[in-house]
Parts: C-alpha cells; structure tokens; sequence
C-alpha cells in the first residue's frame, strides 16, 4: 500500500469536527477517489495527505513515510493540485512550470538535464502553444489554462502520489477529456498513484480504480466503482451515490 | 528557475515596484528648489534663551579688555555671560558654562579672533548642532557693535563632545553624513516592509500558497529566499532614493562630507546594521502579512512594521540616552552606528548583535507559522481570534 490513511480526525481550532476518524488505503499505480458533497471533508483529508495541516489524531503514511513525523520526505514524494486554481500572474505559464519543476525535481536530487526534460514534457501535456507559454503572463491566463498548467508539472515529475482536487474544474468537454486520459495514462506507464476528488461521477466512475463515499468526516462506503453500482443495484456511480446518500438519510431519521 | 530569481521576477513585474525605484530619484532630484528654504529654517531652531555663557579674557590688552567689559554690561542678548580670567576653556565648560568664547586681538589694531567652544551632548545633538552657528553669529554682532570702526574678526567653533573636542567642520561633517546614513535606513526600510509583505499577500491572493507549501522545500529556505529577493529589491529602490537624495543635495549647493570621520569599518559597521534592521524589518512584515489575504492587504503591513524605525531618529533630536540597555532594543543598531564616530563602537557592536539576534527570533517564529496550519488558515485564524475576543467582551 503506498497510502495508509488510518483513523484520521480532525478538529479545527473553531472546534468543526472535518474528519470523524476516516480510514483507507491506496495501492501503489491506483488511481483512488474521494467523492462527496462540498464540505464533507475532502480538501481537508488531502491536505493532511499533503502534509498542510496536520491531523487531530491517526496516522497518514506515503511510501512509508509518516508525513505527520517526516513532512519534508513525505512532499519529495507527493504532488499536490488544490481545488482552487492559481498562477503567479507576473510569471508566464512557462516560468510558472520551471519554477515548480524545477523546485519539486532538484529536493529529489534530479540532474539539470532531467529537470529540463521534465520541463518539456510539462510544456507538451499543457496542450497550450508554446507562444502562450512563454510570451503571455499568467494573469492573462483563463481558469482551464492555469488548471491545465498545474495538473502538467505534477504528470511531468512523475510523484509517487499526484493529490488532485477536482482536476478537471473549468475545464471544457475536450480538455476534460484529455486530462482523464493522460491521468490514466500516466498511471499506467509509470505507476503513479493519483487520488482525486471528484462532483463528476461519470469523471469518477471512468478514471478511479476503487472510490470511497465521505460525508460529514466519515467514509460510508469504499470500493471498485463497478462494485460499488452492482452492491446498490444501480444504473451508474451516481445512482449509487444517491441510494448510499438516501439510504443513509433514513438509517439516521 | 530558482526560488531567488522567480520570487525576484515576480516583484520586478510589479508596477508598484517598478514605480518604488523609479519614483524617488525623481522626486528627490526635483525637490532642491524647496531644500534650501527648510535649510533656513533649520538654522533659526536653536534659541540661546537660558544659555550660560563665558567669555575668557586671555592674552588681551587694556582696551580690549575695557571693550569686553562694556559688551558684557550691555548685551541684550538672552544668554547670560561671565567675562573670566584665563585661557583654558575645556576646564571652563566643565564647570557647567554652555559656551565659552576665548578673544584673542586687540581693539587698538582692529582685529579679533575668537574660538567659540560649545559643550555638546548626544542627548541634545539637535541643539549641539545648532549652537555654534547661531552663537557666532550673535557674538561676531557684540563685537562689532562695541568697536567704533570696522574690525577685522574671525570666528571658529569647536565642540566639546563626549571627553573629546571636534571642529565644527568636522562635527557637521559626521552630522550630515550620518543624517544621509539616516535617511538610507528609511529608504531601505519601507520598500523591504512592503515587499517582503507583498510576496507573502501574493501567494496567498494568487492561490499559490498551498502549493508552495506542498512543494519539498524547506520552510527555512521559503523564508530566507523571500526575504533575501524582498532586500535585493528594496536596495534597488534604496539606492534610487539615494542618488535623488544626493542629486538634490548638490543642486542646492550643499555638499554632504562622508570625509574620513566615517572610517571604511564604520561604513562597513553601518551596512551591517542597515542589513540587521532591514532583515528584521522584512521577516516581520512577512509574519505579520500571513495573516493577510491580499496584497492590499500585506502592503498595509509595512508601515507598521517600518515606522518604529523613526523613534531612535526622534529621540537623537529630543535626548537619546545612551546605555548598553537602549542599544538592545529593536530598530537601534543603525542609529548607533551613525554615532560611532563620536561615541564609540562599542554600542553599535552591542546593538547590532542585538537586532540579528531579535531578526532570528521573529525568524524562528515565521518558519514555525509556516510549518503550523496557520500558514493556510492565516486570515481565518485571525477572524476567529477577532470573534473569540469578542465574545469574551
């Protein structure tokens, strides 16, 4: 298992409980994902994952590295895309994908030339033409294209784990399309493990190899998709998610 | 492309920047018309109401000595003066006189000299400054009026200072040269301030933080890189401030004389106290802007942080009490070390140590926020600060 996620909680300093003690584990090539409603605690068990906040108690280990214990090993080996897409809008999208390369490459005692490789590949899974990349700043920059950009530097260092939160927010059909495959792709070829959250089930149901449900802080069931839709005798993921949803509703009332 | 020059290509592309640099050369440059009015203005500060005043009859003749007694009986001024006997006027200012004139010349052949010693203070270095100017000009005045025909007189001035006696070339010399040195800290000091707020407001308002803080680099390097692009900047911006400065100088016909008062160890003594405050101006307002969610934000961080800077400048003009004590408080080193030709090195030594030692304090603190969540809950951190207070209320 590259990713132990074991009895997470979480309590924020206001005293919101974000994570009531949630538990999973992810193989290592696996795309895994979170899905949920907004503020079931998502964001927050990935930024723990990241080793941004720490949790209340529980343990997260990433390649056998505690990153509560050992943060700075633990980011040698994760990449993270927040839900929030951003960009320093005085450096253009290429400066933007050097900077970051460059930083993540170098703390894993990459070579110049591996760096620049990297760079270049970043620059070709953009999809964007390499005059944008170098001339335009990233102020200029519409949402898809910064997301674009992001989701680019973490397949091009090739992480252990690539951390995306909802990668295809803003994106278009055809873009989200693409991101989907290269995702897939790239796990494929080079083993990489992705956990990714998701509001589109179909996103979910086509990308993820084994999903887990979060609401309120707790996961309320985990599984292949395809077993998943089968357990509750539904059409899709997202049928699945609506019984899970409902079915939960009544066992509370 | 590493942290140092992507965090200093992000503040180059800055117009507020842009215009940090450009802007006081040409402001300062254009300002000398208006320089040599407050220059005035600046010789009438010092008043010679309650001054006490010696004049030492040395080496004179009858006349002389006849013409002396009768200025002194009829002065107007409002110093009060003693004629004594003798020539040693050091021993003279210790028994408490503020000016000591020692004539020298003789009526008969219309000539005097006079040297006018004034006891300085560091306490009240506006008014040692001040007085030589102002005395010789009163006693050249008493003279003059006493003598029936033009007479033929020359003035100088010396200070006493700290157990040692300065020209008053040489003591303005160290002044205005130190009051450049002065400026320069300001200059340096609120261009970092911002700066170094900007970069963190910046991160945080282009929703880059979380992913600075995901990347594998070190807290420590994150906030020494920052700060070290916020100081190349702000130099950039000093250094164009400076050149106004001494542009505008210059073509208001005064000369700023570093001359050799201020020793090439001194000059080095002072960048490095310029370097400790302005490090521990930066990290601070990078602390402090964390808690900032836009660079509007940040940016109104760096007053606060840089105006407690003009408080040693106040209270060199109003008293400043020197003491091993006053040099460990923060924003001190530069002022000491502007006054180490006069009181030593021995303090700006002390304050110096001292604010590297507080800048690594409030480093330590930084690099703590920004392994803490705090560094991704700033703003919020502070709201619940804000409602926790209130409720208590």
């Amino acid at each position: 298992m590259i990713v132990i996620v074991d009895r997470v909680e979480k309590v924020y300093p206001g005293g919101v409980r974000a994570l009531r003690g949630i538990s999973f584990s992810v193989r290592e090539g696996e795309i895994f994902g979170l899905v949920g409603p907004n503020g079931a605690g998502k964001t927050t068990t990935f930024r723990i994952i990241a080793s941004l906040i720490k949790p209340t108690s529980g343990k997260v280990i990433v390649d056998g590295v505690d990153v509560v214990a050992h943060p700075f090993e633990a980011r040698k080996r994760i990449a993270y895309v927040p839900e929030e897409v951003g960009g320093y809008r005085r450096l253009t999208g290429l400066e933007y994908l050097k900077f970051i390369v460059t930083t993540f490459l170098r703390a894993r005692g990459a070579s110049r030339e591996e760096v620049e490789k990297s760079v270049d590949e970043a620059v070709e899974l953009t999809g964007l033409p390499y005059e944008k990349l170098s001339k335009t700043k990233m102020g200029d920059y519409s949402k898809g294209m910064k997301r674009r950009l992001q989701v680019a530097w973490v397949l091009a260092v090739k992480p252990k784990l690539a951390i995306l939160d909802e990668p295809t927010t803003g994106l278009d059909v055809e873009a989200s399309y693409e991101l989907r495959h290269l995702i897939k792709e790239y796990s494929k070829k080079y083993g990489m493990t992705a956990l990714i959250s998701s509001h589109n089930m179909f996103e979910v149901e086509t990308v993820c190899d084994r999903v887990a449900l979060i609401k309120n802080g707790l996961i309320i069931d985990e599984g292949a998709p395809r077993e998943i839709v089968e357990k509750y005798d539904a059409v899709n993921l997202e049928d699945a998610y609506m019984k899970i949803l409902s079915s939960k509703k009544t066992m509370h009332s | 492309m590493k942290m140092l020059e992507k965090e200093v290509r992000v503040l180059m592309r800055e117009p507020m920047v842009i215009a940090m640099i450009v802007l006081p050369f040409i402001i300062y440059s254009s300002m000398a018309p208006f320089y040599g009015g407050i220059a005035e203005q600046t010789k009438e500060a010092a008043k010679l109401e309650g001054v006490k005043t010696a004049i030492l009859v040395c080496d004179v003749d009858q006349a002389t000595r006849l013409l002396l007694e009768t200025i002194v009986s009829r002065q107007k001024t409002n110093m009060t003066i003693h004629l004594l006997e003798g020539c040693n006027a050091t021993s003279v200012l210790a028994e408490g006189y503020d000016i000591v004139a020692v004539i020298n010349g003789s009526v008969l052949r219309r000539s005097f000299s006079t040297a006018l010693y004034v006891r300085g203070s560091i306490e009240k270095f506006t008014k040692t400054m001040a007085l030589p100017a102002t005395a010789s000009a009163v006693f050249t005045d008493l003279l003059a009026r006493g003598g029936e025909e033009e007479v033929n007189m020359t003035v100088k001035s010396y200070v006493y200072l700290n157990n040692r006696l300065y020209s008053f070339e040489e003591l303005s010399s160290i002044f205005n040269s130190a009051t450049i040195m002065i400026m320069a800290l300001f200059f340096i000091l609120f261009p970092a301030a911002s700066l170094g707020a900007v970069l963190i407001g910046a991160e945080r308002e282009e929703r880059m933080l979380d992913v600075l803080l995901s990347l594998p680099v070190r807290r420590r390097d994150i906030a020494l890189t920052k700060a070290t692009a916020a100081l190349i900047v702000s130099l950039l911006a000093a250094a164009s401030a400076i050149g106004g400065y001494m542009v505008m100088l210059t073509r208001s016909g005064l000369e700023v004389p570093f001359r050799f008062y201020f020793t090439t160890l001194d000059i080095v003594l002072y960048a490095v106290a310029l370097l400790s405050e302005a490090f521990f101006v930066v990290i601070l307002a990078m602390l402090i802007s964390i808690f900032t969610s836009t660079i509007r934000g940040a940016q109104a961080v760096a007053p606060i942080v840089a105006f407690p800077a003009l408080i040693p400048f106040f209270m060199l003009m109003t008293g400043l009490p020197l003491s091993y004590k006053t040099a460990t408080i923060p924003y001190m080193a530069s002022i000491y070390s502007v006054l180490a030709p006069l009181i030593g090195r021995n303090y700006a030594v002390v304050s110096i140590a001292a604010q590297f030692t507080e800048a690594l304090i409030v480093a330590a603190v930084f690099i703590k926020v920004l392994e803490s969540e705090i560094a991704i809950s700033g703003p919020e951190t502070l709201k619940q600060m804000a409602r926790r207070l209130r409720r208590r209320r």
